[in-house]
C-alpha cells in the first residue's frame, strides 16, 4: 500500500509538472505566430521580409522634432555647413551601425523572426540585428544597462500589437542621413502591428529630455516582401572608399 | 573616341543617389561630364559599386577614373548584375565629377557596348533580340 501510494503521488506530481510546463509554454514563452496568449490573443504573424514604404528620412513628413534650443542650434549649424558644401558627420559613412532609431527607417528591407520568447529584427543594411525579448524579463537597471547602438529592447503583445520599450541607446546614433542629433537620454517606445496582412505599421515614439521638449512620434509603414523578396548580404567594410578620420573635413554638429 | 567631352553645365536636376551611404557633397551636381573609355574593373561591392574606367585625356595620356555607383543592394534590385560592366568594355559614362578635380565622379548613366542605356536608378531596357 505504502509503495503504491507513493507511486500515485509521483505520477500526480509528474502530471502537475507537465501541465505547468504546458501552461508556461503556451503563455509567456510561446509567442510564435498563431500561439494563444493567456488572455485569448492569437499572436499575429509578422514573420517575414518587410520593405520600407516611405522615404529614407526618419520622419516621412520631414517635420523636425520638438528640439530644445541647444539641439535646434546644433541642427541649424550643421545644415548651414552642409549648404556650404561641407561634409557633415554621419557615423554610417565610417560603417558604424545605424543603431536605434535609424534601424527602423530600413535603408534596405527588414526581416522579422518570431521565436520562443524573442522577436528578432534583421536589417539588411550592414546586417544589423535587434533582439526584442518577449519572455517577460525587465530591462536591466538604468545605471547598469550596457549602452549600445540598438539598446536593450523588451516587448509584450497587447492584443494584436507588439509593444516595445528600448533603453540604453548610445548618444551618437542617428535618425537618418540628415544632421538630426539626440542626447544620451534617448529612449524609444514602439507599437508594432499589422494594418492588414500585407502592411506592417511601427508607431515610434522617441523621448529625449536632453534634446526634445516633448515626445516625438513618427509612424513608419512597411509592405510585406513578395515571393522573390530576399535579404542580401551587406558588409559595409568590404570596400568603403569614403573613409576619413572623425572630424576630418566634417562640420561638427 | 576615347576623349573626355567638354564638361557641360546643366541645371541641377539629378537628385542625390537614393540610399547614398555617405554625403555626396564632394561631387559637383551642377556639372555633368561624359567619359568615353575602357572598363578596367567593376567592383560589385558594398557600400558602393565602383567602375574603374581608363580614359585618354586630350594629350593622349590614359587616366584611370573612379566612378561611384549605388550599392549592389540598390542597383541589383534595379536590374544591374555583377557582370553588367566587364573589363575591356568600351562604354560612355556620364558622371557628376569630383569638385576637387581628381579623376572621379558619381555615376549618372552609361551607354553599354550593346547600345543600351543604363541609369543609376532604373532597369536597363531589354536588349534587342539577336537576329
Amino acid at each position: 500500500m505504502q509503495n503504491k501510494g507513493s507511486g500515485w503521488a509521483r505520477i500526480i506530481a509528474a502530471v502537475l509538472f507537465a501541465v505547468a510546463a504546458l501552461l508556461g509554454s503556451s503563455s509567456a514563452l510561446a509567442q510564435v505566430p498563431g500561439s494563444r496568449l493567456p488572455d485569448g490573443t492569437v499572436v499575429p504573424d509578422i514573420t517575414g521580409i518587410w520593405e520600407r514604404i516611405e522615404g529614407i528620412r526618419f520622419n516621412p513628413s520631414n517635420e523636425l522634432p520638438p528640439f530644445n534650443a541647444q539641439y535646434r542650434g546644433r541642427y541649424d549649424l550643421a545644415m548651414a555647413a552642409r549648404s556650404r558644401g561641407e561634409r557633415v558627420a554621419d557615423p554610417t559613412s565610417r560603417c558604424l551601425p545605424q543603431g536605434m532609431p535609424r534601424f527602423m527607417v530600413a535603408s534596405y528591407p527588414l526581416e522579422i523572426l518570431q521565436t520562443k520568447g524573442q522577436v528578432t529584427i534583421i536589417a539588411e543594411w550592414s546586417s544589423q540585428v535587434r533582439r526584442i525579448f518577449t519572455d517577460g524579463r525587465a530591462h536591466p537597471p538604468a545605471d547598469e544597462v550596457d549602452i549600445t547602438f540598438n539598446g536593450d529592447s523588451i516587448g509584450r503583445w497587447e492584443g494584436q500589437t507588439l509593444v516595445v520599450s528600448t533603453i540604453g541607446i548610445r548618444g551618437d546614433t542617428s535618425f537618418d542621413a540628415s544632421p538630426l542629433t539626440h542626447s544620451d537620454q534617448l529612449t524609444v517606445s514602439e507599437r508594432i502591428f499589422l494594418r492588414n496582412p500585407q502592411t506592417l505599421v511601427a508607431e515610434i515614439t522617441v523621448t529625449d529630455p536632453g534634446a526634445f521638449t516633448a515626445p516625438w512620434k513618427v509612424v513608419r509603414t512597411y509592405r510585406r516582401g513578395g515571393a522573390d523578396a530576399r535579404i542580401m548580404e551587406y558588409v559595409c567594410e568590404e570596400n568603403n572608399r569614403e573613409i576619413f578620420l572623425p572630424g576630418q573635413n566634417e562640420a561638427k554638429p | 573616341m576615347n576623349r573626355i567631352s567638354v564638361p557641360c553645365l546643366l541645371l541641377a536636376s539629378a537628385a542625390l543617389p537614393a540610399l547614398a551611404h555617405h554625403s555626396f557633397s564632394m561631387f559637383d551636381e551642377k556639372k555633368e561630364l561624359v567619359l568615353a573609355g575602357e572598363v578596367k574593373e567593376f567592383q560589385w561591392s558594398n557600400p558602393h559599386t565602383w567602375i574603374q574606367l581608363n580614359v585618354k585625356d586630350a594629350s593622349g595620356k590614359v587616366v584611370e577614373w573612379s566612378i561611384e555607383g549605388g550599392s549592389p543592394n540598390l542597383v541589383g534590385r534595379q536590374g544591374w548584375k555583377r557582370n553588367t560592366f566587364k573589363p575591356g568594355d568600351q562604354v560612355r559614362i556620364t558622371v557628376h565629377p569630383l569638385r576637387d578635380g581628381q579623376p572621379g565622379g558619381s555615376f549618372m548613366q552609361a551607354v553599354l557596348p550593346d547600345g543600351r542605356t543604363l541609369g543609376g536608378n532604373q532597369i536597363p531596357a531589354a536588349p534587342t533580340p539577336a537576329k
